[in-house]
């Protein structure tokens, strides 16, 4: 396992502790959709000397991908972008510009606003989030030290 | 819902002032949505602030009291997309926003007459033009105008922005003191004021009323083609 991947893991351990609920407009709007389950962008992220993992967004968070998933938009990366975007060194339009995040089995040749959204808002909180695990804010490190 | 556009030929006359102004005063009496096309310089988040998010299949807009708004959030980085993407981004920023049902939408087009607004002002209800009165700034008016025209978009008329100031000592001054010609009704002339003024100093009432009974230019008559058609009438070739 990459040490990406484990930084990964950790955070989204922490995510779901920090952000451990639904918002209620994202409840309101699944309640009133159905829970559309067709729309969604799977993340396969590659690391230097092969091997890969797969993510996407369930509730707003990022979560390991189902298999079952058949997502509509398929967004590739390698480790080191993906590093790049949860430091907040990159942003997602930008990683897309610049073609250090490809998509690929796309249906239509439209720019979806709607799934590049839901990721840079992930992105954005993952850099937050790691920043304030970073300062100690978290997981209670700076607590411990001071005790 | 009636969508009115508020486009300019030219950049930086006051567009997104007149835009956000317009809205914040609708949302005073109605349900009201605005929507910021200018995807790679929008301004709406700077006066605003408010974040968007994503939902399923849904943009979710920023909300201030009866006013809802959304504009294509970005970091500060250059977007270098074609001009097909840009009006997929400012399509998709109407259609697959969450609207709280508005009863008026005010929809702040890029300047020029690129594809956004070749693809978008077709759709609006009415549309209004701001402009200030100098040369340049008429002069590209004329040209969203002959776009109105030529896509036969209702045009509800002009707005002049900077106008005159008015001196503490009470006097008026035309600074500019240009005529503007455009062939349309001038809605009202602006002064040039602090733009949080603007929402207060809008005529809502003829703006809305203007926006109920909009125009279609009539496309221009080709003389060549007069003249050909009267001279076969005649008999004369």
């Amino acid at each position: 396992m990459s040490w990406v991947r484990k930084i990964l893991e950790k955070l989204i351990q922490v995510q779901d502790k920090y952000y451990p609920t639904i918002e209620k407009y994202i409840e309101d709007i699944k309640k009133e959709e159905g829970n559309v389950d067709g729309r969604c962008s799977i993340l396969t992220v590659y690391g230097p000397k092969g091997g890969s993992f797969k993510l996407m967004i369930k509730n707003g968070k990022l979560a390991w991908a189902d298999d079952n998933v058949k997502p509509l938009h398929h967004f590739k990366t390698s480790e080191d972008t993906f590093l790049d975007l949860i430091l907040g060194e990159i942003d997602f339009q930008e990683a897309i510009d610049k073609k250090l995040v490809v998509i690929e089995n796309v249906d239509t040749q439209m720019i979806d606003i709607v799934e590049m959204r839901k990721w840079a808002k992930v992105f954005e909180r993952l850099e937050r989030l790691l920043k304030k695990i970073i300062g100690g804010d978290v997981i209670g490190t700076k607590k411990n030290e001071q005790a | 819902m009636l969508k009115i556009g508020i486009v300019s030929g030219k950049g930086g006359v006051g567009k997104t002032t007149i835009a956000l102004s317009l809205a914040i005063a609708l949302s005073k009496r109605y349900r009201t949505a605005l929507v910021d096309l200018d995807i790679s310089t929008h301004n709406i988040d700077d006066a605003l602030g408010g974040e968007i998010d994503a939902v399923e299949d849904y943009l979710i807009p920023a909300r201030k009291g009866n006013l809802e708004y959304i504009f294509y959030q970005s970091s500060d980085k250059q977007i270098t997309w074609s001009g097909k993407d840009y009006a997929d981004a400012a399509e998709q920023l109407i259609e697959r926003t969450k609207w709280n049902d508005p009863e008026y939408m005010v929809i702040d087009f890029p300047p020029g007459t690129d594809e956004v607004s070749q693809r978008l002002l077709p759709k609006c209800h009415a549309v209004i033009v701001v402009l200030q009165p100098h040369k340049y700034s008429v002069s590209n008016a004329k040209r969203v105008l002959e776009l109105c025209r030529d896509t036969q978009t209702p045009v509800a008329g002009a707005i002049v922005n900077f106008a005159y100031l008015k001196c503490e000592c009470g006097r008026i001054h035309r600074i500019f003191n240009y005529k503007v010609d455009l062939g349309i009704p001038i809605l009202q002339e602006l002064p040039i004021t602090d733009p949080s003024k603007i929402p207060d100093l809008l005529d809502v009432d003829r703006i809305l009323k203007a926006v109920m009974r909009p125009v279609i230019l009539k496309r221009k008559k080709s003389l060549l083609k007069s003249v050909i058609k009267e001279v076969i009438r005649r008999g004369l070739i």
